[in-house]
């Protein structure tokens, strides 16, 4: 067993670009997420305000506007054509339109016309920068209009709600952080892990060394020693990355740090063991990256942690079953943002197990198989 | 002309011999025309799980349960008087959100108090929070003005505050409008940068080292390929999917060709690193995402450090991706995208020489 992983760590050593992608590939997607996310929330997103009405209510919009964290005016022109062209280039993301005579009409109880506009090509930008206008922009009327609107907010959207008193569990900054990047970081590493894996098994073959892998161990040996090692390599920097996280930037694990680690090590070995069926089965490394892109590289959209499933078509829901990353996110937020009993994160863990044993079993069938070719 | 005319067939017909090229640099992309836009079809989170605290159990309640199940972005899974109940289903996931309609909420509102209902929302995906809070919030204070209205002591005059939203280029607010038309150009870049370095390292492999003609052979002939699936994803694709599109096409046609230009250059200069056609995959396969992250258009540049801004910046598919945003959503006049064009002039320039310094003498 020993022999298997170094004389994979050997073969590590021995070849930069395998060693390049086992540890500065995984470093630089760890510091290139931590840093991008760093600030949790978008702020000082570049808006404009088209004033055409040069009057006390515009003005006092204008300063609620200029008092909002996420925004930052840009400009405040009465042209409607000079702001489109910002627009147009991306120099801002969206306007407030007073047009002439909001303030008269503003009193007399009738509607304002104040309009905003955002650009919502760009979504995210755009729900932040609506939400924020549109929150300033009526605290401001409130404030003129000589009442002191009751506050309550929906987070993220920022929409005022008297009745309704709203609180966030979980996440309550909803910071990106703490909610993209946990399932950010997984989701490219294994990425990353199923290749160094395919291409591992497959160098074995194309070099023509498969013989001296398999001297000595049986098929499984050889199976579990090579996946192990990247499984081991990669749910390392995994760990580095959520010590990081948590001890470092402050964040918690809501619920069992154990078995969000036991959950890893299945979650990688569960995607190691598919790209060493894939590329056993194949045959061919081309052709293996080809379908690992597809398999793997689709987690992020299908498994759910963005868009959600309930209400997607039947193709949608049908793969996001199939690849391993669902379960592992669905684990991964009970037991690091929620906190819930282990009992209900115990459903996914079995899939997770099931995934393993399954590519455990075809990937070592299929290396006899292979084995078996080369002798004869 | 006759040896360039060679050269160019020879490649479609490497390609096509090729049955992994063949997949990478042409059949994918018809591929994930079909499988992302899928994956989003949706674009609108609806009918997401909520559970009712009902302490008061009254008309008012009553009321504010009925409007809330109108609600399209919401679906009522359950309505209990116990709030450790609530509290369980949302630690199981089965619901996303709690409302809690607290106990006198109506002796409350009758003498003008807010009534201290409470919306509890599970932060662990922010685009749940946002859709539950939107359906919620509008409905329960519909039913409480109204409840107010008809049975309370109190009336005041507020002027009316209303503020016109105007989603501006994905007018409907979809989420797959938005994320396809950011990913096809990253499609059409990983395909060629892929299938390139596969195909090229490859030749290498056999010592080969290619003439000025066969250079330029190449190049034309994945330019044709790159461009004939730009023009099939920001026609075909779009239009199928009813995202936004054709804003500026005229100004679409004319930057295609020194967009996918660059990208085969670039392509072409990194595949002379590989040492065998296997390592394209290895390498490139897990850059797809942090290259769409880079891009900012899901996360603003404004919000990155300042390095990663000119990291992004530097790349061809950031200026890509936004570009094609600008001219096909957003519509803009060709004059504003020409710095962004002229980038990739450069960069592409660049890239084609030092690549064919690198293939004839490296």
């Amino acid at each position: 067993m020993l022999r298997g992983l170094l004389r994979e760590l050997n073969y590590l050593l021995k070849h930069k670009w395998d060693l390049c992608l086992v540890t500065l590939a995984p470093l630089f997607i760890i510091v290139l997420f931590s840093s991008m996310f760093a600030q949790g929330k978008p702020e000082h997103l570049p808006i404009a305000i088209i004033d055409q009405d040069q009057s006390e209510l515009s003005q006092n919009i204008q300063r609620y506007l200029r008092l909002n964290h996420t925004l930052d005016v840009a400009i405040v022109s009465d042209q409607n054509t000079e702001v489109e062209k910002l627009l147009n280039q991306t120099k801002v993301w969206g306007y407030v339109s007073i047009p002439n005579g909001a303030e008269q009409r503003f009193v007399q109880a009738k509607d304002a016309e104040i309009s905003i506009a955002y650009n919502q090509s760009y979504f995210s930008v755009g729900n932040t920068i609506s939400s924020a206008m549109l929150l300033s922009t009526v605290e401001a009327m409130a404030d003129y209009a000589g009442e002191s609107y009751l506050e309550n907010t929906i987070p993220y959207l920022d929409v005022p709600t008297p009745h309704v008193k709203i609180s966030t569990l979980y996440n309550p900054n909803l910071s990106y952080e703490f909610y993209l990047e946990p399932f950010m970081i997984p989701a490219i590493l294994h990425l990353l892990l199923c290749c160094c894996v395919a291409f591992s098994v497959g160098q074995e073959f194309k070099f023509h060394t498969a013989q001296n892998w398999l001297n000595n161990q049986s098929a499984f040996k050889a199976i579990l020693t090579k996946n192990l090692t990247y499984v081991l390599i990669f749910s390392l920097w995994t760990w580095a990355w959520m010590f990081w996280l948590v001890e470092i930037r402050g964040w918690f694990v809501a619920g069992q740090l154990w078995f969000i680690m036991l959950a890893q090590l299945l979650f990688y070995s569960a995607y190691a063991l598919i790209s060493s069926t894939i590329v056993l089965a194949t045959n061919n490394l081309s052709k293996t990256f080809g379908l690992i892109a597809v398999y793997g590289g689709s987690s992020l959209s299908f498994a759910g942690v963005t868009l959600p499933l309930n209400n997607a078509p039947l193709f949608t829901k049908f793969w996001a079953n199939i690849i391993p990353y669902t379960p592992y996110a669905k684990l991964q937020t009970e037991q690091w943002v929620i906190g819930s009993p282990i009992s209900s994160s115990l459903l996914p863990l079995l899939i997770l197990i099931l995934y393993v044993v399954f590519y455990a079993v075809t990937s070592v069938l299929l290396l006899k198989k292979r084995s078996k070719g080369t002798v004869s | 002309m006759k040896s360039f005319l060679h050269y160019y067939l020879k490649t479609f017909k490497d390609i096509i011999a090729n049955q992994s090229i063949l997949t990478t640099l042409i059949l994918s992309v018809i591929f994930y025309s079909i499988f992302y836009p899928t994956a989003y079809k949706a674009q609108q989170a609806e009918a997401l799980p909520i559970v009712i605290v009902d302490e008061e159990q009254s008309i008012v309640t009553n009321n504010i349960i009925q409007q809330v199940s109108l609600s399209p972005n919401v679906e009522v899974k359950a309505v209990t008087g116990n709030f450790l109940d609530a509290e369980n289903m949302i630690k199981q996931q089965q619901v996303d959100g709690i409302l809690l309609l607290p106990e006198n909420l109506s002796n409350s509102l009758r003498h003008g108090e807010v009534g201290g209902i409470g919306l509890y929302l599970s932060a662990a995906n922010f685009l749940k929070t946002k859709q539950i809070g939107l359906g919620l919030t509008t409905s329960i204070e519909n039913a409480v003005r109204e409840h107010v209205e008809k049975f309370g002591n109190i009336s005041h005059f507020s002027p009316a505050i209303s503020i016109h939203q105007t989603p501006l280029f994905n007018t409907m607010s979809g989420y797959g409008s938005y994320i396809f038309p950011a990913i096809a150009p990253l499609i059409i870049h990983q395909a060629i940068v892929l299938g390139l370095g596969m195909l090229l390292a490859g030749y290498r492999e056999q010592k080969w080292r290619p003439t000025t003609t066969e250079f330029f052979a190449i190049f034309c002939a994945i330019l044709t390929i790159g461009m004939l699936g730009c023009l099939y994803l920001f026609g075909f694709i779009y239009w199928l999917n009813d995202y936004p599109h054709g804003g500026n096409f005229s100004g679409m046609l004319l930057t295609v060709p020194i967009f996918i230009g660059c990208i085969v250059a670039l392509g072409m200069l990194i595949s002379t690193f590989f040492d065998m056609p296997e390592r394209a995959g290895h390498v490139i396969v897990f850059t797809s995402i942090p290259l769409f992250l880079l891009s900012g258009t899901a996360w603003p540049h404004a919000a990155m450090p300042v390095w990663m801004q000119y990291l992004g910046n530097v790349l061809p598919s950031t200026q890509g991706i936004q570009m094609f945003i600008q001219l096909n959503q957003m519509g803009v006049p060709t004059a504003l995208i020409l710095p962004k064009l002229l980038y990739l002039f450069v960069f592409g320039i660049a890239c084609t020489a030092f690549a064919y310094w690198r293939l004839k003498h490296r």
